[in-house]
């Protein structure tokens, strides 16, 4: 702050250079101005293209050298499906069930603490959002469901 | 009898007591700007800021835009402070660039290098601009820092006129950024001076560019600028920069440096960005650069209002030198462009662009010309940033040589 209140003490009265030399300065830095960014301009438009031309060509040759002909592979011979019975389909439904439980049944000791939405929203491991977590809530059928979520 | 003299104590220090018609003009304008930016819409992102930090900053006897003085034992407002740390030391401008750069898309320009060009001729009224207030008595340093709002730029505006006059940077970032907003309103007049039969034609739509050209455009940019205009560095480095982390896109952190840069952080530079240009329309802001520059409230006022005048003519006349290289374009041609493209040369983006589609629409609604209007729309924003350049360094380099110090410069 110290050098603000020295600065106001500074200086009492804007300094100008003299008005002619100040009209003359303007005119010569007018054209210098237009000069310099029509050239910059013009440099970069030139730059541009050749960057344009150079990236074409080179992408295309590397089209024109990646093989074109496609590899024809000799067909897979598809085995036939081993016939299954409906004992094994059950028996594979259940397992499955059980499979699904034992997988559920930590969450249910997990947690009792209640519900925060600020964590909620932030547990992106869970894979959930707050809306999903509404629909749960909302839904009967998944209602019993909703001692997973946390 | 104490208890009169208090009452009468706390009277004199309301703001109502301590009103001057400066304080009220200040807080009228910047209602003005609030109820222009609320209700009708016109670049309520920049607006609402501006306007709320002129009434905050001219408040009386509360003193937020107040550099502080020790004798009076008044301390440093809070939107001096944020002031000069983040704008007097361009450091916001320049983010704001590295924001810019992340936001734009320079395919169309990329497909179009000759579009580059419309860019510099749209630039017509930053020269003209500067030479017509220099001549109506403006200094060296002010008509440098007014002649760039023709470039239509905000932040380059905003940055030239930090570096060359300070004091005037309120009304200079005003009359940018209002004359951004009625863009469709300046520029469809000039246009339409146009043959109908030009404004007619029908241009191919830009080709379909390769990611490697859109990677190498901000390094060529860089290299390029920065060596033909060093003073043009940090505005064109920024840009290239921010534009390097948009188009890489190779990992998810340089992408999510890129989003950051075009939005969260680009929003809190524009509300410190506001808040600060709002507060330098202030008597106390006023009174600070009076004690450096000598400057009056009542030559503020009148510069105020000259360098409104000005910026509207510096916006129509880079839109003339845009759609008369255009033209120019059109007959070399053989009538493949349309020279409307060149009026979106002032680097308003994307709404020069808008404007001219619109207009095209106007001759024939089948028209499509937007992505052709976009080269020179972003051609401009370069356009103006070299000229900004130029002229930073001309004019720190003349008031050097002539008087050995700048005058308007924190030492």
């Amino acid at each position: 702050m110290n050098d603000v209140y020295e600065l106001t003490l500074w200086a009492k009265t804007i300094l100008q250079p003299p008005r002619d030399v100040q009209l003359s300065a303007g005119i010569v830095l007018a054209v210098l101005a237009i000069s310099v960014t029509f050239l910059v301009l013009g440099v970069l438009t030139i730059s541009i293209k050749l960057m344009s031309m150079g990236v074409l060509r080179f992408t295309k040759r590397r089209e024109v050298a990646a093989p074109t002909a496609v590899e024809v592979k000799p067909p897979v011979e598809v085995k036939a499906a081993p016939e299954v019975s409906e004992a094994e389909i059950a028996a594979a439904v259940v397992a499955v069930h059980k499979y699904v439980l034992e997988r559920l049944a930590p969450a249910i000791t997990s947690s009792l603490k209640p519900t925060s939405y600020w964590i909620l929203s932030w547990r992106r491991d869970a894979c959930i959002n707050l809306n999903d977590y509404d629909y749960v809530l909302k839904s009967s059928k998944l209602r019993r469901f909703k001692k997973y979520l946390i | 009898m104490e208890a009169f003299e208090a009452i009468n104590t706390f009277l004199t220090k309301t703001g109502i007591a301590g009103m001057t018609p400066l304080h009220a003009l200040f807080i009228g304008i910047g209602l003005l700007l609030i109820y222009l930016a609320v209700v009708k819409k016109i670049e309520p992102l920049l607006l609402i800021g501006i306007g709320v930090g002129m009434v905050l900053a001219n408040i009386p006897f509360a003193h937020l835009a107040s550099a502080g003085d020790p004798e009076l034992g008044i301390p440093e407002g809070p939107l001096f402070t944020i002031y000069r740390m983040f704008i007097h030391n361009e450091l916001v401008p320049l983010l704001i660039f590295l924001g810019l750069g992340a936001l734009t898309d320079f395919r169309p320009l990329i497909a179009q290098p000759y579009t580059f060009l419309l860019g510099a001729a749209a630039q017509l009224g930053v020269f003209v601009a500067m030479l017509g207030t220099l001549l109506m008595g403006f200094n060296l340093n002010e008509a440098a820092s007014i002649g760039i709002i023709g470039g239509a730029d905000g932040p380059t505006t905003i940055y030239t006129a930090i570096q060359l006059a300070p004091y005037i940077l309120g009304p200079v970032a005003l009359a940018a950024y209002t004359y951004m907003a009625l863009v469709p309103i300046i520029q469809p007049p000039i246009i339409r001076l146009l043959p109908k039969k030009h404004r007619a034609v029908k241009m191919k739509p830009p080709r379909e560019v390769h990611p490697l050209e859109a990677l190498l455009f901000p390094i060529i940019l860089l290299v390029v600028a920065s060596l033909l205009v060093p003073r043009a560095t940090p505005i064109i480095g920024m840009i290239a920069l921010g534009n390097l982390f948009r188009e890489s896109g190779i990992t998810e952190v340089v992408e999510r440096l890129s989003k950051t840069a075009a939005n969260e952080l680009m929003n809190i530079l524009t509300i410190l960005l506001t808040i600060s240009v709002g507060s330098t329309m202030s008597v106390d802001m006023i009174n600070y650069y009076s004690k450096i520059t000598g400057i009056t409230p009542a030559e503020f006022l009148l510069k105020f209002a000259l360098i409104f005048v000005w910026g509207l003519l510096a916006f129509a006349i880079s839109t003339f030198g845009g759609i008369i290289l255009g033209e120019i374009m059109y007959f070399l041609t053989k009538g493949k462009v349309n020279p409307i493209i060149g009026a979106a040369g002032v680097s308003a983006v994307p709404m020069s662009a808008r404007v001219c589609q619109k207009e095209a629409q106007r001759i024939d609604p089948s028209n499509y010309i937007i992505m052709n209007a976009m080269g020179p729309n972003v051609a401009g924003v370069i356009g103006t940033a070299v000229a900004a350049g130029v002229y930073i360094e001309y004019v720190l380099t003349f008031y050097e040589k002539q008087l050995g110090i700048i005058p308007w410069r924190i030492h």
